[in-house]
């Protein structure tokens, strides 16, 4: 019978009939279309008709005229046909096309880039997740040769910024250039070595000195570490704050300091670490390219500290790849293995290029982006030091290379996977970011991106990867994006709004193009690649405090009671719910304002020159100022606002139950929330009668507009009143514990010392509207004045980002997005299985969940912040 | 003077009652009583108060404003629940939340209104409203105002109906639904009036009319263990269901909800579970494949 329909197809152009066909098998017609039926279920028209008619579907997803199809498969007239496809598709053939075609190209593109990851990939994810040998093997080497570096340089007397570029110069001529089996792409950190704590900055003592020696430091640079180290300022300088002044050297007034002890108000000096750096100048330019340059500034405005740095790391930075090459070679003469001598080849020709010369392929632009991101973290450390978008930098490189067939793109998306192991850690901040939207409003997505999340997906660990959308992003790439969300399970890629973002960026004075060019480092904070300092995270805030300010007058209500708020009077003056609100204004304002105020301090008080961030970031090498001297075209400070659902949430139940219902007096709120809810049924009376954000209700969602707004307001007074560039980010990192560690009881059902919300996501376990409320509810705050994102984590079913779904899912971002959505992070993890899993490590070792703006291992968090994550509501789809 | 009815509950946010995003509205009242039924909250058109005791601190302030029907017995409440109206006082004394009232009256504008919130992601994603239950077909008049403010919005309309009305409330909706779900619950009337209540003959007559007239409907059969789940048992919803119209586009089976027993106690009905687990994916392949076969081309069988 198989033959038989082969036969059929075969003929099914020709008029292919029963009685022929028959005969060409030789049985009689009757009995031949018996068993044809029982074979098939079918008659045999029947089935020539349906075998035609999807042949002739695929010649017109193919592009071919319907009505030259009819033709081609024998039907006479286009009505005929018509019906024939009617019958067997729902639709006319003209529609089946138009709807067929997203659904094509979604599936076209995702083929496009569904190469598969090859063996070397994994085997080199196996070693970077479970293995970490060549991590630990030379951990110590960027600490012991910085620290040697800088103390030389200090006892020279020279000036800061060439202390640290001695710092970073010593590493990079002194460091082992040690090549893994199996690598294309080389290079360690070699200043990160998670498993051993903080055993990588040695001590002088006998564990300290073995891990020296088998990190193969010689005895001479052992003694000089032990020697030089003694006179710096430990740790602060090695941990790469280098010439960090604590604050107790600044004038912080009492309150600042109070405010600080109790984290109602905070300043971080975020000099460093957390910033997108122009690599692509490596690429375009390469250190002698570079290094020319720096001489030109220094002929036209004269010698300058800062240049005589840049010129040393670039100088240094040239001969880095040829270390690498150099190994490589002597490998090959080493090793007659065929298969590894090829790589090794590859490895020596692309080394003896770059970093010293522009990347004049796609393999070399991804070795020279990783050596200039590995002297990145060579400056300051890895933490938040971030790449910025990878598909954008590279595509040029891609492309060229595709187009003059020196690379497949197979071997590019090997190399996308080398990179990316390159880039592993358990705790990852170091943020890419794919897609996003061109200055003239057209989608920047490119076949890279979907390489990118094709990599991320196969991979199946952590990446801090991030996807830009807007209004004109391609549905499918939004699609695909979700689909890896639902794949991993890790809480990547998540995801920023175009729309809003750049408006919020460009009202804060970033010029248009710049504007769309933005990205995010570390967790979600905003940053001008190359052309920025952001000062992420810079200054915090707790927002809830406001209430107890109020409430106790000022002070205070739990821990040493201090006056950090300001007086607003007593409770018996606030006769209505106005005046209120308005005090609580007043202590926000106050409590944001102690924050910029220590920033600002901060900012004027000290010293910490980048030289290589200043190397790579415009503006610094124009102005001859340091990165951290405000020599970046853009120098902002990001101030995180936290707080601001459990104060709408707290606003809300005091309005119902003080002013609307007048069940309770303020004395009686505060009486009770000193006595952290004595009576449970007054807590639960504030939790369950009253309006809670997060579930689309105007009622309290406007109070945390306003709130936001209020905020944006005082920031923008503050610029002025500092000179500093303040962006509102309201965002909580992890410190929603710590805030709520500190913070009394409040009006909206919280316990003394229970976290705050994370964010602005919806206090955990009070969303209970579903998903689009949530996003509805977030949305309405004023994103677009929040030019440091607001932050969200949603927490989905895993069954929602079922393959069946993701098309709806796409659906409900998009829209958000139009509402004004900012950033959404999904958590896709059931409540069941973090609680297996906390009571069960050993059987979830790949278990990672989103915790702020970052992904980690379920297992490697406190159990504080797991009973955190298991609180927050799980969204299903019904 | 706006037509009102009784609804449970509404949800937002669905992705599995009609095309894209959804916000199904649940009516109560039916006159059908499956043994499974996962919404046992819309068994009566009633206000019925649900009580979640493992919510209960004991407070006693539930029998101080209605100490007829509650008692608090070892720091918790006992409920009586015979004798209750629903008059809801209860409810609001509870602080904790373990007592609440299932069922409001609502006007068709004022549930449009709350439709209308997700408007923005009906438009994204081609979504609207289903109207669910319950019955809503027993509140026809009531659905009807709704589906037809919707309709006037460009708002996509959808039912799910077990269709055990007569067939003049089912003719009422018609014009200004975009999809019918019709649930059909087994193929055998012996058997669906024991595990229903009712005989399923006036439900597939209806369902006969309706897809002659209706041109997108989805039938939609719950899968219980050992009551409808055998390869025979598709057979016999094929037999049926290839007698009706062209209406039918597909056929849905839904793997059983194990869970719904929970919200038995919170209303003191007796449950009956089925098994302790929903039909495995390689158990819903295989009757996807038979009622698929069976259906002869009708129209295609899907579970998710």
């Amino acid at each position: 019978m198989f033959e038989v329909l082969s036969y059929i197809h075969e003929n099914i152009t020709n008029q292919v009939s029963a009685a022929e066909t028959a005969e060409h098998f030789g049985y009689s017609k009757w009995y031949f279309c018996k068993k044809f039926h029982e074979f098939s279920g079918m008659t045999f028209t029947e089935y020539v008709r349906r075998y035609r008619i999807q042949l002739a579907a695929i010649d017109i997803l193919a592009g071919k005229k319907v009505t030259d199809v009819a033709f081609d498969y024998g039907y006479d007239t286009p009505g005929g046909f018509n019906k024939a496809f009617l019958k067997e598709y729902g639709c006319m053939p003209r529609v089946y096309k138009k709807q067929a075609k997203e659904c094509q190209l979604y599936y076209e593109r995702r083929k496009n880039s569904m190469y598969k990851l090859t063996d070397r990939c994994m085997m080199l994810r196996d070693e970077a997740v479970n293995g970490k040998r060549y991590t630990d093997k030379y951990c110590a080497e960027r600490n012991v040769y910085f620290s040697i570096g800088l103390s030389e340089a200090m006892a020279k007397g020279l000036t800061p910024d060439e202390c640290m570029a001695g710092g970073v110069v010593n590493v990079l001529e002194k460091f082992t250039p040690f090549i893994a089996p199996s690598e294309l792409i080389c290079g360690f950190n070699f200043g990160d070595a998670p498993d051993k704590g903080e055993s990588n900055m040695p001590q002088n003592d006998e564990a300290g000195i073995s891990l020296m020696r088998e990190n193969g430091i010689s005895e001479e640079d052992i003694g000089k570490f032990f020697s030089g180290i003694c006179d710096l300022p430990l740790p602060k300088t090695i941990m790469g704050q280098g010439f960090t002044r604590e604050c107790d050297v600044l004038t912080l007034t009492e309150v600042e300091k109070a405010a600080k002890a109790e984290r109602s108000s905070l300043g971080r000096n975020t000099n460093a670490n957390h910033t997108v750096i122009g690599y692509e100048k490596v690429l375009k330019y390469g250190f002698e390219g570079l290094y020319k340059q720096v001489c030109e500034y220094e002929a036209k405005n004269g010698s300058s500290p800062l240049y005589t740095s840049a010129k040393s790391i670039c100088l240094a930075a040239m001969k880095m790849g040829e270390k690498y090459a150099a190994e490589a070679e002597r490998l090959i003469a080493e090793n007659d293995a065929a298969y590894r001598r090829q790589d090794l080849e590859f490895i020596a020709k692309t080394c003896r290029r770059v970093p010293r010369h522009p990347a004049g392929t796609f393999a070399e632009a991804v070795q020279s982006l990783w050596f200039a991101h590995i002297i990145n973290t060579w400056e300051d450390l890895i933490n938040a030091n971030s790449l910025g978008r990878l598909d954008q930098i590279l595509y040029p490189y891609y492309k060229s290379d595709v187009e003059k067939g020196v690379i497949t793109r197979e071997e590019a998306f090997e190399l996308i996977g080398c990179l990316w192991v390159k880039l592993y850690r358990d705790y990852d901040v170091q943020q890419s970011c794919v897609g996003g939207t061109f200055p003239d409003g057209t989608s920047a997505v490119n076949e890279l991106s979907y390489m990118m999340l094709d990599a991320t997906e196969q991979l199946d660990f952590i990446r801090c990867l991030s996807v830009r959308f807007g209004k004109n992003t391609e549905k499918e790439f939004i699609k695909r994006a979700l689909e890896v969300v639902g794949h991993v399970q890790k809480g990547v890629p998540f995801f920023f709004n175009d729309d809003v973002m750049i408006p919020a960026l460009i009202e804060k004075g970033i010029s248009r193009e710049d504007a769309y060019n933005y990205t995010q480092l570390g967790c979600v904070e905003t940053v001008i690649p190359g052309r920025s300092n952001p000062h992420a995270v810079a200054g915090e805030t707790n927002l809830l405090k406001a209430i107890e300010f109020v409430l106790n007058n000022g002070c205070s209500m739990v821990g040493d009671r201090c006056a950090t708020g300001i007086p607003t009077g007593e409770l018996s003056m606030f006769d209505t719910y106005e005046k209120f609100h308005e005090a609580v204004m007043v202590q926000v304002d106050n409590i944001i304002d102690l924050a910029c105020s220590i920033v600002k301090k901060l900012t004027d008080g000290i010293a910490s020159p980048k030289p290589y961030k200043s190397l790579l970031t415009d503006g610094c090498l124009e102005s001859g100022k340091d990165f951290n001297s405000g020599g970046a075209v853009y120098d902002y400070h990001q101030i995180m606002l936290g707080g601001i659902p459990n104060l709408a949430d707290s606003l809300t139940v005091i309005k119902k139950f003080v002013y609307t219902d007048k069940k309770y007096t303020l004395h009686d709120i505060k009486s009770i929330l000193e006595a952290d809810y004595p009576d449970e049924r007054v807590r639960l009376e504030f939790l369950n009668k009253a309006a809670k954000f997060g579930n689309d209700i105007d009622e309290v969602d406007d109070i945390a507009v306003q709130i936001t707004e209020h905020a944006c307001d005082m920031l923008d007074a503050l610029s002025e009143k500092y000179g500093l560039s303040f962006h509102a980010q309201p965002f909580t990192f992890l410190w929603m514990l710590d805030y709520g560690r500190n913070s009394a009881a409040s009006p909206d059902g919280r316990r003394a010392g229970e976290p705050i919300a994370y964010s602005v996501s919806p206090m955990q376990g009070r969303d209970f509207n579903g998903l689009t409320a949530v996003l509805n509810s977030i949305s309405k705050l004023p994103t677009k004045r929040t030019a440091g994102t607001t932050s969200a984590i949603v927490e989905v079913d895993p069954k929602l980002f079922g393959d069946r779904n993701i098309d709806t899912l796409a659906d409900i971002l998009i829209a958000a997005g139009k509402k004004g959505l900012s950033n959404v992070q999904f958590n896709t993890v059931d409540a069941d299985t973090l609680r297996d899993a906390k009571a069960h490590p050993e059987k979830y070792n790949n278990l990672a969940v989103r915790v702020s703006g970052f992904s980690q291992k379920f297992n490697l968090l406190n159990s504080d912040l797991q009973d955190h994550i298991i609180g927050r509501t799980k969204h299903s789809c019904l | 003077m706006s037509v009102s009815g009784v609804i449970s509950n509404i949800s937002r946010g669905s992705l599995h009652d009609g095309v894209g995003v959804r916000t199904v509205v649940y009516f109560k009242g039916c006159p059908m009583r499956c043994k499974w039924c996962h919404n046992p909250e819309t068994f009566e058109k009633r206000c019925d108060i649900m009580f979640a005791a493992e919510k209960c601190i004991g407070c006693g302030e539930c029998a101080r404003v209605c100490p007829e029907c509650h008692v608090i017995v070892d720091g918790v409440l006992k409920f009586r629940r015979e004798g209750c109206a629903g008059c809801g006082r209860c409810a609001d004394a509870c602080m904790a939340g373990a007592l609440s009232v299932c069922g409001e009256r609502y006007t068709a504008e004022e549930i449009f209104a709350k439709v209308m919130k997700d408007s923005h992601y009906y438009r994204e994603s081609g979504g609207g409203v289903t109207l669910s239950g319950g019955e809503c077909l027993t509140q026809a008049d009531f659905a009807v105002a709704i589906l037809e403010k919707c309709r006037s919005e460009g708002i996509n309309t959808a039912i799910e109906s077990a269709f055990c009305v007569p067939f003049a409330n089912v003719q009422k909706v018609l014009p200004y639904t975009d999809h019918i779900f019709a649930d059909l619950k087994h193929h055998d009337a012996e058997l669906h009036k024991r595990y229903t209540g009712v005989s399923n003959d006036l439900i597939i007559d209806n369902l006969r009319k309706v897809s002659q007239l209706h041109k997108s409907m989805t039938v939609r059969i719950p899968l219980i263990p050992g009551v409808n789940d055998s390869i025979g048992d598709m057979s016999g919803f094929a037999g049926i269901i290839r007698t009706f119209g062209d209406g039918i586009k597909d056929v849905e089976l839904l793997r059983y909800n194990y869970l719904a027993g929970a919200k038995y106690e919170n209303f003191g009905l007796e449950y009956v579970s089925f098994s302790e687990r929903a039909q495995s994916d390689t158990q819903t392949n295989a009757l996807t494949a038979a009622l698929n076969r069976a259906l002869d081309g009708k129209c295609t069988a899907f579970c998710r």
